[in-house]
Protein backbone atom coordinates (compact mmCIF):
# COMPACT_ATOMS: atom_id res chain seq x y z
CA UNK A 1 0.00 0.00 0.00
CA UNK A 2 1.15 3.56 -1.05
CA UNK A 3 1.47 5.21 2.69
CA UNK A 4 2.77 8.50 1.19
CA UNK A 5 -0.91 8.86 -0.58
CA UNK A 6 -2.48 8.24 2.57
CA UNK A 7 -4.97 11.21 3.54
CA UNK A 8 -4.22 11.82 6.75
CA UNK A 9 -7.36 13.68 8.09
CA UNK A 10 -9.77 11.61 5.76
CA UNK A 11 -7.98 8.55 7.91
CA UNK A 12 -8.51 10.92 11.49
CA UNK A 13 -12.13 10.54 10.06
CA UNK A 14 -13.00 7.02 9.12
CA UNK A 15 -11.36 6.01 12.45
CA UNK A 16 -14.34 7.78 14.00
CA UNK A 17 -16.42 4.82 12.66
CA UNK A 18 -13.74 2.27 13.65
CA UNK A 19 -14.92 3.83 17.57
CA UNK A 20 -18.31 2.40 17.54
CA UNK A 21 -18.86 -0.81 18.95
CA UNK A 22 -21.48 -3.40 20.45
CA UNK A 23 -19.90 -2.66 23.58
CA UNK A 24 -20.11 0.99 23.29
CA UNK A 25 -22.51 1.87 20.52
CA UNK A 26 -22.58 5.70 21.37
CA UNK A 27 -19.79 8.23 21.65
CA UNK A 28 -19.41 11.79 22.71
CA UNK A 29 -17.17 14.21 20.85
CA UNK A 30 -14.64 14.75 23.88
CA UNK A 31 -14.62 11.12 24.28
CA UNK A 32 -14.07 10.48 20.27
CA UNK A 33 -10.84 13.32 21.01
CA UNK A 34 -9.57 11.44 24.08
CA UNK A 35 -9.52 7.72 22.38
CA UNK A 36 -8.22 9.00 19.24
CA UNK A 37 -5.60 11.63 20.42
CA UNK A 38 -7.10 14.43 19.00
CA UNK A 39 -8.35 17.83 18.84
CA UNK A 40 -12.12 18.22 19.85
CA UNK A 41 -12.36 21.04 17.22
CA UNK A 42 -11.50 18.40 14.99
CA UNK A 43 -13.34 16.13 15.66
CA UNK A 44 -16.40 18.07 15.81
CA UNK A 45 -15.34 19.40 12.03
CA UNK A 46 -15.04 15.31 11.15
CA UNK A 47 -18.19 14.33 12.65
CA UNK A 48 -20.50 16.93 10.97
CA UNK A 49 -19.54 15.26 7.67
CA UNK A 50 -19.88 12.07 8.90
CA UNK A 51 -23.76 13.18 9.94
CA UNK A 52 -24.43 15.02 6.67
CA UNK A 53 -23.70 11.80 4.98
CA UNK A 54 -25.29 10.01 6.86
CA UNK A 55 -22.54 8.13 8.43
CA UNK A 56 -23.72 9.15 12.29
CA UNK A 57 -26.60 10.57 13.67
CA UNK A 58 -27.25 12.33 16.75
CA UNK A 59 -28.60 10.44 19.88
CA UNK A 60 -28.94 13.26 22.24
CA UNK A 61 -25.60 15.05 23.40
CA UNK A 62 -23.83 11.90 22.00
CA UNK A 63 -23.90 10.06 18.22
CA UNK A 64 -24.66 6.63 16.92
CA UNK A 65 -24.13 4.85 13.61
CA UNK A 66 -26.05 5.91 10.96
CA UNK A 67 -27.95 4.32 8.34
CA UNK A 68 -25.46 5.07 5.51
CA UNK A 69 -23.67 2.08 7.51
CA UNK A 70 -26.77 -0.08 7.06
CA UNK A 71 -26.85 0.64 3.29
CA UNK A 72 -23.10 -0.55 2.77
CA UNK A 73 -23.38 -3.97 4.61
CA UNK A 74 -26.05 -4.37 2.37
CA UNK A 75 -24.14 -3.98 -0.55
CA UNK A 76 -21.76 -6.40 1.29
CA UNK A 77 -24.30 -9.15 2.10
CA UNK A 78 -25.91 -8.83 -0.90
CA UNK A 79 -22.71 -8.99 -2.92
CA UNK A 80 -21.62 -12.12 -1.72
CA UNK A 81 -23.58 -14.96 -2.82
CA UNK A 82 -22.55 -17.11 -0.61
CA UNK A 83 -24.28 -15.17 2.36
CA UNK A 84 -27.20 -16.13 0.59
CA UNK A 85 -26.45 -19.78 -0.36
CA UNK A 86 -24.64 -20.52 2.99
CA UNK A 87 -27.61 -19.57 5.06
CA UNK A 88 -29.52 -23.34 5.17
CA UNK A 89 -26.99 -25.70 5.35
CA UNK A 90 -25.90 -23.84 7.93
CA UNK A 91 -28.73 -24.32 9.71
CA UNK A 92 -28.31 -27.56 9.00
CA UNK A 93 -25.11 -28.15 10.04
CA UNK A 94 -25.83 -26.93 13.41
CA UNK A 95 -28.19 -28.76 13.92
CA UNK A 96 -26.75 -32.08 13.58
CA UNK A 97 -23.28 -31.04 15.62
CA UNK A 98 -25.08 -28.73 18.00
CA UNK A 99 -22.27 -26.20 18.32
CA UNK A 100 -22.13 -22.52 16.82
CA UNK A 101 -21.14 -22.15 12.70
CA UNK A 102 -19.40 -19.94 10.94
CA UNK A 103 -18.83 -18.69 7.19
CA UNK A 104 -15.83 -16.24 6.82
CA UNK A 105 -13.48 -14.80 4.48
CA UNK A 106 -10.14 -13.86 4.00
CA UNK A 107 -9.58 -10.28 3.62
CA UNK A 108 -5.43 -8.99 4.19
CA UNK A 109 -4.34 -10.54 7.48
CA UNK A 110 -7.54 -11.09 9.18
CA UNK A 111 -10.48 -13.46 8.74
CA UNK A 112 -14.02 -12.12 8.62
CA UNK A 113 -16.74 -14.32 9.93
CA UNK A 114 -20.13 -13.51 7.23
CA UNK A 115 -22.66 -15.84 8.58
CA UNK A 116 -23.25 -17.17 11.88
CA UNK A 117 -25.68 -19.69 13.36
CA UNK A 118 -25.43 -20.23 16.84
CA UNK A 119 -26.23 -23.44 18.86
CA UNK A 120 -28.80 -24.15 21.84
CA UNK A 121 -25.98 -25.20 24.22
CA UNK A 122 -24.24 -23.08 26.53
CA UNK A 123 -21.39 -21.51 26.37
CA UNK A 124 -22.09 -18.62 23.86
CA UNK A 125 -18.54 -17.80 22.47
CA UNK A 126 -16.73 -14.73 21.53
CA UNK A 127 -17.73 -14.14 17.79
CA UNK A 128 -20.38 -12.28 15.85
CA UNK A 129 -21.01 -11.70 12.24
CA UNK A 130 -18.69 -9.01 10.53
CA UNK A 131 -15.77 -9.73 13.30
CA UNK A 132 -12.21 -10.15 12.46
CA UNK A 133 -9.57 -12.47 13.87
CA UNK A 134 -5.99 -13.40 12.87
CA UNK A 135 -5.96 -15.74 10.06
CA UNK A 136 -3.19 -17.67 11.50
CA UNK A 137 -4.92 -18.35 14.39
CA UNK A 138 -8.37 -19.96 13.25
CA UNK A 139 -8.86 -23.33 11.91
CA UNK A 140 -11.70 -20.81 8.64
CA UNK A 141 -8.23 -18.77 8.42
CA UNK A 142 -5.63 -21.17 8.25
CA UNK A 143 -8.06 -23.36 5.90
CA UNK A 144 -8.47 -20.03 3.43
CA UNK A 145 -4.59 -20.01 3.79
CA UNK A 146 -3.80 -23.06 2.80
CA UNK A 147 -5.29 -22.42 -0.55
CA UNK A 148 -4.25 -19.42 -1.52
CA UNK A 149 -1.37 -18.48 -3.55
CA UNK A 150 2.24 -18.13 -2.12
CA UNK A 151 2.31 -14.85 -2.53
CA UNK A 152 -0.89 -14.28 0.12
CA UNK A 153 0.17 -16.43 2.64
CA UNK A 154 3.97 -14.89 2.42
CA UNK A 155 2.24 -10.93 3.01
CA UNK A 156 0.10 -12.76 5.64
CA UNK A 157 2.70 -13.74 7.56
CA UNK A 158 5.66 -10.92 6.74
CA UNK A 159 3.81 -9.06 9.70
CA UNK A 160 4.52 -11.40 11.64
CA UNK A 161 1.92 -14.30 13.44
CA UNK A 162 0.62 -12.99 16.34
CA UNK A 163 0.06 -15.57 19.75
CA UNK A 164 -3.82 -15.11 20.42
CA UNK A 165 -4.08 -18.68 22.82
CA UNK A 166 -1.86 -20.83 24.45
CA UNK A 167 -1.60 -23.10 20.67
CA UNK A 168 -1.42 -20.38 18.37
CA UNK A 169 1.75 -20.88 15.60
CA UNK A 170 3.94 -18.28 15.66
CA UNK A 171 6.97 -19.95 14.15
CA UNK A 172 6.60 -19.01 9.96
CA UNK A 173 7.93 -22.56 8.82
CA UNK A 174 5.37 -24.14 11.33
CA UNK A 175 2.62 -22.52 10.13
CA UNK A 176 3.62 -23.97 6.19
CA UNK A 177 3.85 -27.13 7.21
CA UNK A 178 0.09 -27.17 9.32
CA UNK A 179 -0.92 -25.68 5.52
CA UNK A 180 0.48 -27.85 3.56
CA UNK A 181 -1.58 -31.03 6.14
CA UNK A 182 -4.44 -29.12 6.02
CA UNK A 183 -4.15 -29.10 1.35
CA UNK A 184 -3.64 -33.00 2.19
CA UNK A 185 -6.43 -33.30 4.44
CA UNK A 186 -9.24 -31.12 2.96
CA UNK A 187 -10.06 -29.78 6.98
CA UNK A 188 -8.46 -27.93 9.84
CA UNK A 189 -8.34 -28.39 13.28
CA UNK A 190 -7.23 -25.50 15.55
CA UNK A 191 -7.06 -26.67 19.50
CA UNK A 192 -6.67 -23.55 21.82
CA UNK A 193 -5.33 -21.73 18.80
CA UNK A 194 -7.69 -18.82 19.36
CA UNK A 195 -8.85 -18.82 23.05
CA UNK A 196 -7.92 -21.09 25.40
CA UNK A 197 -10.58 -24.18 25.96
CA UNK A 198 -11.72 -23.62 22.43
CA UNK A 199 -11.64 -25.87 19.42
CA UNK A 200 -12.66 -25.19 15.80
CA UNK A 201 -12.77 -27.32 12.87
CA UNK A 202 -13.22 -25.72 9.53
CA UNK A 203 -13.68 -26.57 5.58
CA UNK A 204 -13.03 -24.84 2.26
CA UNK A 205 -16.00 -23.26 0.24
CA UNK A 206 -15.18 -22.94 -3.42
CA UNK A 207 -16.68 -21.22 -6.36
CA UNK A 208 -17.48 -22.70 -9.72
CA UNK A 209 -13.67 -22.02 -10.59
CA UNK A 210 -12.77 -24.10 -8.14
CA UNK A 211 -10.48 -21.34 -6.17
CA UNK A 212 -11.39 -21.35 -2.13
CA UNK A 213 -13.47 -18.46 -1.33
CA UNK A 214 -14.73 -19.00 1.87
CA UNK A 215 -14.44 -21.58 5.14
CA UNK A 216 -17.34 -23.20 6.70
CA UNK A 217 -16.41 -23.80 10.47
CA UNK A 218 -17.98 -25.09 13.72
CA UNK A 219 -16.48 -23.93 17.15
CA UNK A 220 -16.94 -24.96 20.95
CA UNK A 221 -15.83 -25.32 24.33
CA UNK A 222 -12.98 -28.01 24.18
CA UNK A 223 -14.92 -30.05 27.00
CA UNK A 224 -17.67 -30.83 24.34
CA UNK A 225 -15.88 -31.41 21.45
CA UNK A 226 -13.23 -34.00 22.41
CA UNK A 227 -11.00 -35.85 20.25
CA UNK A 228 -13.36 -39.14 19.95
CA UNK A 229 -16.06 -37.07 18.43
CA UNK A 230 -13.32 -35.03 15.57
CA UNK A 231 -14.30 -37.69 13.01
CA UNK A 232 -17.70 -36.99 13.01
CA UNK A 233 -17.05 -33.14 13.26
CA UNK A 234 -14.54 -33.28 10.92
CA UNK A 235 -17.30 -35.25 8.54
CA UNK A 236 -20.08 -33.14 8.77
CA UNK A 237 -17.76 -29.61 8.49
CA UNK A 238 -16.39 -30.89 4.75
CA UNK A 239 -19.55 -32.04 3.60
CA UNK A 240 -21.08 -28.45 4.75
CA UNK A 241 -18.04 -26.93 2.63
CA UNK A 242 -18.80 -29.50 -0.18
CA UNK A 243 -22.72 -28.66 -0.40
CA UNK A 244 -22.16 -24.88 -0.43
CA UNK A 245 -19.51 -25.42 -2.91
CA UNK A 246 -22.11 -27.01 -4.89
CA UNK A 247 -24.54 -23.94 -4.64
CA UNK A 248 -22.01 -22.05 -5.78
CA UNK A 249 -21.80 -24.07 -9.06
CA UNK A 250 -18.72 -26.02 -8.45
CA UNK A 251 -18.13 -29.48 -9.70
CA UNK A 252 -16.06 -32.01 -8.15
CA UNK A 253 -14.40 -34.19 -10.73
CA UNK B 1 -16.98 10.43 -19.91
CA UNK B 2 -19.60 13.66 -20.65
CA UNK B 3 -17.97 16.03 -18.19
CA UNK B 4 -14.45 16.80 -17.69
CA UNK B 5 -13.22 15.96 -14.05
CA UNK B 6 -13.03 18.45 -11.91
CA UNK B 7 -12.01 18.97 -8.42
CA UNK B 8 -14.98 20.07 -6.71
CA UNK B 9 -13.99 22.56 -3.95
CA UNK B 10 -17.01 22.50 -2.35
CA UNK B 11 -16.26 19.36 -0.81
CA UNK B 12 -13.97 18.60 1.39
CA UNK B 13 -11.51 15.23 1.71
CA UNK B 14 -13.60 13.61 4.12
CA UNK B 15 -16.88 14.38 2.58
CA UNK B 16 -15.64 13.51 -0.55
CA UNK B 17 -14.39 9.87 1.59
CA UNK B 18 -17.81 8.95 2.41
CA UNK B 19 -19.72 10.19 -0.71
CA UNK B 20 -17.15 7.83 -2.70
CA UNK B 21 -18.48 4.82 0.37
CA UNK B 22 -22.47 6.31 -0.26
CA UNK B 23 -21.94 5.31 -4.37
CA UNK B 24 -21.84 1.34 -3.32
CA UNK B 25 -24.76 0.09 -3.74
CA UNK B 26 -26.75 -3.38 -4.72
CA UNK B 27 -26.87 -2.67 -8.30
CA UNK B 28 -23.54 -1.17 -8.64
CA UNK B 29 -21.54 -3.29 -5.68
CA UNK B 30 -18.14 -2.71 -7.24
CA UNK B 31 -16.64 0.29 -8.96
CA UNK B 32 -13.30 1.18 -10.75
CA UNK B 33 -11.12 4.82 -9.94
CA UNK B 34 -12.67 6.12 -13.31
CA UNK B 35 -16.34 5.23 -12.33
CA UNK B 36 -15.50 6.62 -9.02
CA UNK B 37 -13.86 10.02 -10.63
CA UNK B 38 -17.01 10.50 -13.11
CA UNK B 39 -19.13 10.51 -10.40
CA UNK B 40 -17.78 11.82 -7.73
CA UNK B 41 -16.47 14.81 -10.35
CA UNK B 42 -13.25 14.79 -8.96
CA UNK B 43 -9.47 14.50 -10.32
CA UNK B 44 -8.60 10.87 -11.16
CA UNK B 45 -5.75 11.68 -8.68
CA UNK B 46 -8.10 12.86 -5.92
CA UNK B 47 -10.24 9.58 -6.66
CA UNK B 48 -6.97 7.50 -6.15
CA UNK B 49 -5.85 8.82 -2.66
CA UNK B 50 -9.12 8.88 -1.44
CA UNK B 51 -9.33 5.16 -2.03
CA UNK B 52 -6.04 4.27 -1.14
CA UNK B 53 -7.14 5.83 2.49
CA UNK B 54 -10.80 3.53 2.41
CA UNK B 55 -8.31 1.14 1.71
CA UNK B 56 -5.78 1.70 4.55
CA UNK B 57 -8.79 2.38 6.83
CA UNK B 58 -10.14 -0.78 5.85
CA UNK B 59 -13.58 0.36 4.47
CA UNK B 60 -13.01 -1.06 0.80
CA UNK B 61 -11.49 -3.40 -0.47
CA UNK B 62 -9.93 -3.89 -3.47
CA UNK B 63 -10.10 -6.38 -6.19
CA UNK B 64 -6.92 -7.64 -7.72
CA UNK B 65 -7.80 -8.63 -11.02
CA UNK B 66 -10.28 -6.21 -12.70
CA UNK B 67 -8.96 -3.36 -10.19
CA UNK B 68 -12.45 -2.57 -8.77
CA UNK B 69 -13.13 -1.39 -5.42
CA UNK B 70 -15.86 -2.81 -2.95
CA UNK B 71 -17.20 -2.35 0.25
CA UNK B 72 -15.18 -4.35 2.84
CA UNK B 73 -17.18 -7.00 4.82
CA UNK B 74 -15.60 -5.47 8.09
CA UNK B 75 -18.46 -3.45 7.17
CA UNK B 76 -21.00 -5.90 8.13
CA UNK B 77 -20.38 -5.18 12.04
CA UNK B 78 -21.15 -1.83 12.13
CA UNK B 79 -24.12 -2.75 10.13
CA UNK B 80 -25.06 -5.13 12.46
CA UNK B 81 -24.31 -2.41 15.93
CA UNK B 82 -26.54 -0.07 13.66
CA UNK B 83 -29.95 -2.71 13.90
CA UNK B 84 -29.42 -3.73 17.65
CA UNK B 85 -29.63 0.15 18.65
CA UNK B 86 -33.13 0.21 16.93
CA UNK B 87 -35.25 -1.10 19.46
CA UNK B 88 -37.73 -2.19 17.36
CA UNK B 89 -36.06 -5.39 16.28
CA UNK B 90 -36.77 -7.65 19.30
CA UNK B 91 -40.32 -7.07 19.11
CA UNK B 92 -41.09 -6.08 15.85
CA UNK B 93 -39.66 -9.64 14.06
CA UNK B 94 -41.71 -11.78 15.70
CA UNK B 95 -44.63 -9.94 14.13
CA UNK B 96 -43.07 -9.89 10.97
CA UNK B 97 -42.34 -13.42 10.94
CA UNK B 98 -46.10 -13.68 11.71
CA UNK B 99 -47.50 -11.37 8.68
CA UNK B 100 -44.98 -13.54 6.17
CA UNK B 101 -46.65 -16.95 7.84
CA UNK B 102 -50.14 -15.41 6.97
CA UNK B 103 -49.72 -13.29 4.01
CA UNK B 104 -47.23 -15.79 2.48
CA UNK B 105 -45.29 -12.71 0.89
CA UNK B 106 -42.08 -11.35 2.18
CA UNK B 107 -42.83 -8.57 4.94
CA UNK B 108 -39.90 -5.41 5.41
CA UNK B 109 -39.76 -2.33 7.74
CA UNK B 110 -38.26 0.30 6.43
CA UNK B 111 -37.22 3.30 7.27
CA UNK B 112 -36.44 7.12 5.25
CA UNK B 113 -32.93 7.80 4.24
CA UNK B 114 -33.65 11.39 2.42
CA UNK B 115 -35.36 10.54 -0.95
CA UNK B 116 -34.42 6.78 -0.68
CA UNK B 117 -36.34 4.16 1.74
CA UNK B 118 -34.15 1.45 3.25
CA UNK B 119 -35.18 -2.05 4.67
CA UNK B 120 -33.71 -2.78 7.93
CA UNK B 121 -35.55 -5.89 8.20
CA UNK B 122 -36.64 -8.67 6.25
CA UNK B 123 -38.43 -12.04 6.72
CA UNK B 124 -38.91 -14.11 3.21
CA UNK B 125 -42.13 -15.49 2.03
CA UNK B 126 -42.33 -19.21 1.92
CA UNK B 127 -42.93 -19.02 -1.58
CA UNK B 128 -39.95 -20.56 -4.35
CA UNK B 129 -40.37 -17.30 -6.25
CA UNK B 130 -38.44 -14.77 -4.01
CA UNK B 131 -37.84 -11.07 -4.53
CA UNK B 132 -34.60 -9.75 -4.36
CA UNK B 133 -34.29 -7.64 -1.41
CA UNK B 134 -31.73 -7.25 1.54
CA UNK B 135 -31.44 -5.10 4.90
CA UNK B 136 -29.82 -1.97 4.07
CA UNK B 137 -31.25 -2.31 0.06
CA UNK B 138 -32.30 1.47 -0.53
CA UNK B 139 -35.22 1.59 -3.22
CA UNK B 140 -36.81 5.45 -4.16
CA UNK B 141 -39.19 6.94 -1.96
CA UNK B 142 -41.98 7.86 -4.28
CA UNK B 143 -42.56 4.23 -5.75
CA UNK B 144 -42.59 1.98 -3.35
CA UNK B 145 -45.61 1.52 -0.76
CA UNK B 146 -43.18 1.41 2.35
CA UNK B 147 -41.63 5.04 0.94
CA UNK B 148 -45.09 6.45 0.44
CA UNK B 149 -46.66 5.17 3.66
CA UNK B 150 -43.68 6.90 5.54
CA UNK B 151 -43.25 10.18 3.62
CA UNK B 152 -47.04 11.06 3.42
CA UNK B 153 -47.03 11.27 7.38
CA UNK B 154 -43.56 13.94 6.87
CA UNK B 155 -43.74 17.70 7.30
CA UNK B 156 -44.42 19.53 3.50
CA UNK B 157 -41.24 20.62 3.51
CA UNK B 158 -39.89 16.74 3.04
CA UNK B 159 -42.45 15.72 0.86
CA UNK B 160 -41.57 18.80 -1.38
CA UNK B 161 -37.66 17.85 -1.14
CA UNK B 162 -38.30 14.89 -2.76
CA UNK B 163 -40.71 15.93 -5.16
CA UNK B 164 -37.62 18.67 -6.14
CA UNK B 165 -35.22 15.84 -6.66
CA UNK B 166 -37.54 14.56 -9.28
CA UNK B 167 -40.09 11.66 -9.71
CA UNK B 168 -38.27 9.31 -12.23
CA UNK B 169 -40.64 7.04 -13.89
CA UNK B 170 -39.05 3.28 -12.98
CA UNK B 171 -42.33 1.79 -15.06
CA UNK B 172 -45.01 3.19 -16.91
CA UNK B 173 -46.98 3.14 -13.72
CA UNK B 174 -44.39 5.32 -12.26
CA UNK B 175 -46.53 8.69 -10.56
CA UNK B 176 -44.26 10.86 -12.16
CA UNK B 177 -46.81 14.11 -11.52
CA UNK B 178 -45.94 16.02 -8.39
CA UNK B 179 -49.19 16.70 -7.94
CA UNK B 180 -50.72 13.58 -8.40
CA UNK B 181 -47.99 12.23 -6.38
CA UNK B 182 -49.58 15.10 -3.44
CA UNK B 183 -53.14 13.37 -4.09
CA UNK B 184 -51.73 9.87 -3.29
CA UNK B 185 -50.07 10.98 -0.08
CA UNK B 186 -53.05 12.71 1.21
CA UNK B 187 -55.02 9.72 0.21
CA UNK B 188 -52.45 7.65 1.91
CA UNK B 189 -53.09 9.37 5.26
CA UNK B 190 -56.97 9.06 4.60
CA UNK B 191 -56.75 5.30 4.12
CA UNK B 192 -54.24 4.56 6.25
CA UNK B 193 -52.12 2.24 4.09
CA UNK B 194 -50.67 2.45 0.28
CA UNK B 195 -49.96 0.38 -2.26
CA UNK B 196 -47.91 0.38 -5.41
CA UNK B 197 -48.94 -1.79 -8.16
CA UNK B 198 -45.96 -2.09 -10.40
CA UNK B 199 -45.00 0.88 -9.42
CA UNK B 200 -41.07 0.26 -8.98
CA UNK B 201 -41.06 -2.81 -11.01
CA UNK B 202 -43.01 -4.87 -13.92
CA UNK B 203 -45.41 -7.52 -12.57
CA UNK B 204 -44.43 -6.35 -8.24
CA UNK B 205 -47.04 -5.37 -6.17
CA UNK B 206 -46.47 -4.05 -2.27
CA UNK B 207 -48.87 -2.85 0.47
CA UNK B 208 -47.38 -0.99 3.17
CA UNK B 209 -48.72 0.60 6.06
CA UNK B 210 -47.29 3.68 8.54
CA UNK B 211 -45.73 2.85 12.35
CA UNK B 212 -45.58 5.56 14.75
CA UNK B 213 -43.52 5.96 17.49
CA UNK B 214 -44.21 8.55 20.23
CA UNK B 215 -46.82 9.92 18.05
CA UNK B 216 -45.07 10.27 14.95
CA UNK B 217 -44.40 7.52 11.83
CA UNK B 218 -40.57 6.62 11.91
CA UNK B 219 -40.94 3.86 9.63
CA UNK B 220 -43.23 1.84 7.72
CA UNK B 221 -44.01 -2.24 7.46
CA UNK B 222 -44.51 -3.69 4.09
CA UNK B 223 -45.56 -6.67 1.96
CA UNK B 224 -44.33 -7.06 -1.27
CA UNK B 225 -44.94 -10.35 -4.16
CA UNK B 226 -45.83 -10.98 -7.65
CA UNK B 227 -49.01 -8.79 -8.67
CA UNK B 228 -50.45 -12.05 -9.91
CA UNK B 229 -50.63 -13.63 -6.47
CA UNK B 230 -51.73 -10.09 -4.95
CA UNK B 231 -55.32 -9.99 -6.57
CA UNK B 232 -57.56 -7.22 -6.46
CA UNK B 233 -59.40 -9.82 -4.38
CA UNK B 234 -56.88 -10.93 -1.84
CA UNK B 235 -55.19 -7.11 -1.59
CA UNK B 236 -58.31 -6.55 0.68
CA UNK B 237 -57.29 -9.51 3.17
CA UNK B 238 -53.77 -8.58 2.73
CA UNK B 239 -54.28 -4.61 3.65
CA UNK B 240 -56.10 -5.61 6.85
CA UNK B 241 -53.33 -7.77 7.86
CA UNK B 242 -50.28 -5.47 7.19
CA UNK B 243 -52.30 -2.75 9.37
CA UNK B 244 -52.73 -4.84 12.13
CA UNK B 245 -48.84 -5.32 11.91
CA UNK B 246 -48.17 -1.70 11.93
CA UNK B 247 -50.32 -1.47 14.78
CA UNK B 248 -48.68 -3.99 16.58
CA UNK B 249 -45.44 -3.31 16.10
CA UNK B 250 -46.13 0.76 17.37
CA UNK B 251 -47.25 -0.23 20.49
CA UNK B 252 -44.39 -2.33 21.26
CA UNK B 253 -41.88 0.37 20.50
CA UNK B 254 -44.06 2.75 22.23
CA UNK B 255 -44.21 0.67 25.74
CA UNK B 256 -40.02 -0.37 24.57
CA UNK B 257 -40.10 4.17 24.81
CA UNK B 258 -41.90 4.69 28.03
Amino acid sequence: MEFQSILKSVSNGLNILHLFTNEKPTWGVTEMANALSLNKSTVSRLVKELVLEGFLEKNGSKYQLGISVLCLSGVVTSHLEIYREAKLTLHSLVNKVEETAHIAVLEDASITYLHKVECNQPVQLLSYIGKNNPATCTSSGKVLLAYQPDWVVTSVVKNGLPKCGPNSITDQNQLMKDLEIIRQNGYSICINELHDEVVSIAAPVRDYSGDVIAAVSIVGPSHRMNEPLFPYYVKEVVKAGKDISEKLGYIDL
Amino acid sequence: MRYPAINNESYSSMRNALRLLNLFTIEEPELNLSEIADKLQIAHSTAHRLTNTLLHSGLLVKEPIMKTYRPASSILSMGNIFLKRYRLSQYSIPILEELTKKTGETAHISILKDNKVVYLYKVDSLHPVHLLSHAGRQNPVHCTSSGQAILAYQPDREIQAVIEKGLEAYTAKTITSPNEFIKTLANIRYQGYAVSNEELHHGVTSIAAPIYSRGRVVASVSIAGPTTRISQLKAEVLIKLVKVAATKISDSTNEVIK
